[in-house]
C-alpha cells in the first residue's frame, strides 16, 4: 500500500487511505479520520521569518551593520543588555503609566518556536556602540529570549533573585489594622460574646486588595497585589483566636467571637495581620509570592469588659439571647443604652436619617404607629399623573391640610439633632420627611430624600415655584373654600369627602398653564432620584456611625442605608418607637420618644 | 453560494457596502464614507498606490471596509490597521473569500503573500476554515518607527481550527500557534498601508 501523500496544509492526495486497526485494515466505507496537521499561518510564513540568530539583521535597520566600516574594524564594541521595553515606562497599572514591558515579559512564549510560558523568559536587547565614542547612541545589535545564547565576556543582564523580591515584599510600607468591636463604645459585658473585626485604615499604606508602586530590584520592575494571609485576634485576657483567614465582623454573623468571663477595667485588643502577594515582574503575569509580612506594631483597642446585669437577661433563655441589638422599652430608658449612642456620637461623624417620627410630636402623623402597620393610604404617584380628577382630589385636601402642615414647629428632638451638629458631634442629615423642619431648627447638611413639600413643581414643563405662592393662588381661585379637617398626614394630605373635593378649582402652571403642578415630593409609588441615592450611599459610606431617628425603616429608600452601613461595618443606632426593619442590622436599638431621649442625649454630652 | 457568502463578510465587517447581491462592484475611490470608514474596492486599485494591491487575481467580490481606529495618522492607528489586517486574513480563511483582505497591502511584503496564498488556495479549492481563529493579544510600536513608517509587533494567537468542505466536511484539524508578527505598517495616499509583514523567532 502506497504511503498517502499531502500538500502543504496537510491534505490527503489522490491515494486511497485506509484506517489501520488492530484488525487489520477497516472496511473502506468507513470515512478516514481527518489528519491534524501543523499550523498553516506559520507554514506559510516560514520564507519570511526573522530568525534570532546574531548575525541577523533587524527589520527595522538597527543592527551592527549600521555602525561604521572603522568602528567595526576595529572591533572595539561595547556591549550591554537591557530589557526590551522604555525604561521610562515601567506599570501598567489602571491609571498608572503606560509600559511596554508587558511586550518584553511575554513576547518570547509567542516567538516561533515559543519558550515555555513558565520560565518566564524575557526578551531582551543586546545593544552595541564603539567602545571609543561614548557619545554615540546605543544601537539594537539583536533580540533574544533570555540569555543563554549571549557570547561570552559581555555582562549579563542582573536580575533579582527570589530572596531578593521576597526582601523588597517584607519592606513595603503596610498599614496595620485595627479592632473593631461590638458592642460599640468599647464596653462589653461577661459571658456574652463580643464580636471582633480587623479594620484597614484608610490612606496611602498597603492594606490588602491594593497593588504596590513598582519597586526597582535591579533591571526589573516589581508590582506586589497585597492580600491577607491570617488574622490572629488577642483578646486581652490571655487569650487569642489563632490564625484565621476571616477577618472577623459584627454581631450576628461575624466569626471572630469571644467571650469574657471575668470583668476588667481594660483589656488591650489587638489583631496581628500577616500578608502576602502576588507579584508581576515588568508588566507580565502575576505569580504566587512565596513570602509573608509579618505585621507588628498593630494599635490596641482598650475594651472595658463589665458584669452583666440582671434586666439584661431577666426574660430571656440562654440559647435564644439576642444580644444585640439591646433592646430597651420606652419606661426603662437607660443610662448605659444611651451612653452607648453618645459613645458613637463621641467621634464625631455620624450621619443622621431621620423619618416621620421625629416630627410627630409637632403635630405631624407618621405613616405607621409603633406596630409598624401602615394608618393611612397615601396617593400613589401613578393615580396622581393618570387623571386631572385625581390631581383636584389631591390639591383639595392639600390645599386644607397645608393650613395646619403649615403651623407645624420643631420640636425638641429637631432642635437636638440641630444642637448635636453645632456642637460637631452630628455630621450631616438624610431626612425621609418633606416637612422642612430640620432647617427651621437650624439643623445644615440637610439631604431631602423625598423632597420638600415648600416647593412645586410642573410635571409638563418642570417649572419650580414655591408652595406659599401657589397657595395664595389657590386661595385666589377659592375663594370660601373653608372646608377644615383635623386629619393631617404627613405628607400635608388631608382626609375630605368627594363633594367638597369636587368643589374645589385645581391650580395651573403659570407657566405652561396645565394642572400637572406636583408638590416636589416623591410620591409612594415613585422613585427616589438616583442621584440623590448615590449622594446618601457617599454620605453613609464616609461616615463613622449612622443614628436612625423616627423611622420604622419599613421604605427601601430609607432602609437602604442601614443596610449599607451594615455590610460595611458602620455601626447603627436606631432611636424611635417600636419595632424596626433595621433591627437586625442595628447595634443599639431605643425604643423611645424622640424629643425627651435626644435631649437626654444632648444634656449627657454636654455634661 | 460563496458569492453570497461574501456579501455577508462585507456586512459584518463593514455596515452596508454596495456590490452585494448583484454581483458586480461599483468603482469607488478608497475615500472616507459617510459612516466614517474607507471602502477599499478591490476590482479598482488604488491610484495613488504606486505598487498597487499586492494580488490583483482576487475576485471582485466584496469590498474591505477599515474601522476609524485603523484610520488614524497615529502610531496607535497603525497598531489598529496591523490588527485589522490579521483580522481580515482570519475572516477571509473563515469565509473563503480572498477579497476580505484586498487592499490593504503592498505588493512587496512577501507575508502578505503568504497569508493571502493560504486564502487563496482554500478558495480554489471551495474549502474554508470554521472559526474567527486569530486573537491578538499585545500592539507594540517598535524601535525604528517613524511618522510615515511604523514598526508593530503583534503577538497573536490562532486557535485550534478545522478546515472544512464546501459541504461542511471536515479535511482535516489544524494546529494552534502562537505568533509574533511584526509588521512594517506606512502611511500611503492618506491610508495605512503593510508593506512588510514577517514572522519573529
Amino acid at each position: 500500500m502506497n504511503a498517502p501523500s499531502w500538500d502543504r496544509l496537510g491534505r490527503v492526495g489522490a491515494a486511497t487511505v485506509g484506517l489501520m486497526t488492530s484488525s487489520g485494515i477497516a472496511n473502506a466505507a468507513v470515512p478516514p479520520i481527518p489528519p491534524t496537521i501543523e499550523n498553516n499561518s506559520v507554514q506559510a510564513l516560514e520564507s519570511v521569518m526573522i530568525p534570532g540568530s546574531p548575525a541577523s539583521p533587524s527589520v527595522n535597520g538597527q543592527q551592527t551593520e549600521g555602525l561604521s566600516m572603522g568602528a567595526r574594524r576595529a572591533l572595539d564594541l561595547e556591549y550591554r543588555i537591557v530589557l526590551a521595553c522604555d525604561a521610562k515606562r515601567l506599570s501598567d497599572n489602571a491609571g498608572g503609566v503606560a509600559t511596554n514591558c508587558s511586550y518584553a515579559a511575554t513576547a518570547c512564549s509567542y516567538r516561533f518556536p515559543p519558550s515555555d510560558p513558565k520560565s518566564k523568559e524575557m526578551l531582551v536587547r543586546l545593544e552595541v556602540r564603539p567602545r571609543n565614542q561614548p557619545a554615540a547612541g546605543w544601537r539594537v545589535a539583536r533580540e533574544m529570549c533570555g540569555q543563554d545564547s549571549l557570547p561570552p565576556g559581555i555582562p549579563r543582564l542582573a536580575v533579582p533573585t527570589l530572596d531578593q523580591i521576597q526582601t523588597a515584599f517584607r519592606r513595603l510600607p503596610f498599614a496595620r489594622p485595627s479592632v473593631s468591636v461590638q458592642p460599640v463604645g468599647n464596653v462589653t459585658l461577661v459571658n456574652l460574646p463580643t464580636y471582633y473585626q480587623a479594620v484597614w485604615p484608610r490612606g496611602d499604606a498597603l492594606k490588602p486588595g491594593d497593588i504596590s508602586h513598582p519597586v526597582q530590584l535591579l533591571s526589573w520592575s516589581i508590582e506586589f497585589a497585597v492580600s491577607a494571609r491570617s488574622y490572629d485576634f488577642h483578646f486581652g485576657d490571655g487569650t487569642s483566636s489563632g490564625a484565621v483567614a476571616d477577618p472577623g465582623g459584627g454581631y450576628p454573623d461575624g466569626a471572630v467571637r469571644h467571650t469574657y468571663i471575668e470583668p476588667s477595667p481594660g483589656v488591650a485588643v489587638r489583631v496581628d495581620a500577616r500578608l502576602t502577594a502576588r507579584y508581576r515582574v515588568n508588566g507580565g503575569a502575576w505569580t504566587e509570592l512565596d513570602a509573608v509580612a509579618d505585621l507588628t506594631d498593630a494599635p490596641v483597642t482598650t475594651l472595658q469588659v463589665r458584669e452583666a446585669t440582671a434586666r439584661l437577661v431577666a426574660k430571656l433563655t440562654p440559647f435564644t439571647m439576642p444580644t444585640y441589638p439591646v433592646l430597651v422599652t420606652q419606661t426603662e430608658l437607660r443610662t448605659d443604652e444611651l451612653s452607648a449612642v453618645g459613645a458613637l456620637l463621641e467621634s464625631g461623624n455620624v450621619l443622621a436619617l431621620t423619618g416621620a417620627g421625629i416630627s410627630t410630636e409637632s403635630g405631624i402623623p407618621d405613616y405607621r404607629g409603633p406596630d409598624g402597620e401602615r394608618r393611612v393610604t397615601p396617593m400613589q404617584y401613578s393615580e396622581f399623573v393618570a387623571s386631572s380628577e385625581a390631581r383636584q382630589r389631591y390639591w383639595a385636601r392639600s390645599f386644607v391640610g397645608w393650613q395646619r402642615f403649615n403651623q407645624a414647629r420643631p420640636n425638641s428632638g429637631h432642635e437636638a439633632v440641630a444642637r448635636l451638629q453645632r456642637a460637631g458631634l452630628l455630621g450631616p442629615v438624610i431626612t425621609q420627611n418633606v416637612d422642612g423642619l430640620h432647617q427651621r431648627a437650624g439643623a445644615t447638611e440637610v439631604t431631602e430624600l423625598h423632597g420638600a413639600l415648600a416647593r412645586v413643581v410642573c410635571l409638563t414643563c418642570g417649572d419650580r415655584s414655591s408652595r406659599w405662592d401657589l397657595d395664595a393662588r389657590m386661595h385666589e381661585a377659592n375663594p370660601g373654600y373653608t372646608v377644615t379637617s383635623n386629619d393631617i398626614r404627613p405628607d400635608g394630605d388631608i382626609a375630605l369627602n368627594d363633594l367638597d373635593v369636587a368643589d374645589f378649582r385645581t391650580p395651573t402652571c403659570l407657566v405652561c398653564a396645565r394642572d400637572t403642578l406636583k408638590p416636589d415630593v416623591v410620591f409612594f409609588g415613585e422613585s427616589v432620584p438616583k442621584p440623590l441615592v448615590e449622594h446618601c450611599f457617599r454620605l453613609t459610606d464616609a461616615a463613622d456611625a449612622l443614628l436612625v431617628l423616627g423611622s420604622s425603616l419599613k421604605v427601601m429608600s430609607g432602609y437602604r442605608f442601614v443596610r449599607r452601613a451594615a455590610v460595611r461595618g458602620i455601626p447603627v443606632a436606631i432611636i424611635t418607637r417600636g419595632a424596626t426593619r433595621g433591627d437586625r442590622e442595628a447595634t443599639v436599638q431605643l425604643d423611645a420618644p424622640l424629643g425627651a431621649t435626644l435631649s437626654a442625649l444632648v444634656d449627657q454630652l454636654s455634661a | 453560494m460563496k458569492r453570497s457568502r461574501g456579501c455577508v463578510g462585507a456586512l459584518v465587517v463593514g455596515l452596508l457596502l454596495a456590490g452585494c447581491g448583484g454581483g458586480e462592484v461599483a468603482g469607488r475611490a478608497p475615500t472616507g464614507s459617510p459612516t466614517g470608514t474607507v471602502s477599499r474596492q478591490p476590482s479598482v486599485p488604488r491610484s495613488a498606490t504606486p505598487s498597487g494591491p499586492s494580488t490583483s487575481s482576487m475576485p471582485p467580490e466584496s469590498a474591505v471596509v477599515v474601522p476609524p481606529a485603523a484610520q488614524a495618522h497615529t502610531p496607535d492607528g497603525a497598531k489598529a490597521f496591523a490588527g485589522f489586517y490579521l483580522h481580515q486574513y482570519s475572516l477571509a480563511a473563515q469565509r473563503g473569500e480572498p477579497a476580505l483582505m484586498h487592499g490593504l497591502a503592498q505588493r512587496q511584503c512577501q507575508g502578505c503573500a503568504a497569508l493571502e496564498g493560504v486564502v487563496l488556495r482554500l478558495h480554489r479549492d471551495g474549502e474554508h476554515v470554521d472559526i474567527d481563529a486569530m486573537r491578538v493579544n499585545l500592539a507594540q510600536e517598535m524601535a525604528g518607527s517613524t511618522g510615515g513608517s511604523v514598526i508593530v509587533d503583534l503577538l497573536a494567537e490562532e486557535l485550534p481550527k478545522k478546515i472544512l468542505a464546501t459541504d461542511g466536511a471536515t479535511i482535516a484539524f489544524v494546529r494552534g500557534a502562537k505568533f509574533d508578527f511584526r509588521f512594517r505598517v506606512d502611511w500611503q495616499s492618506q491610508a495605512w498601508t503593510i508593506t512588510d509583514l514577517r514572522l519573529v523567532r
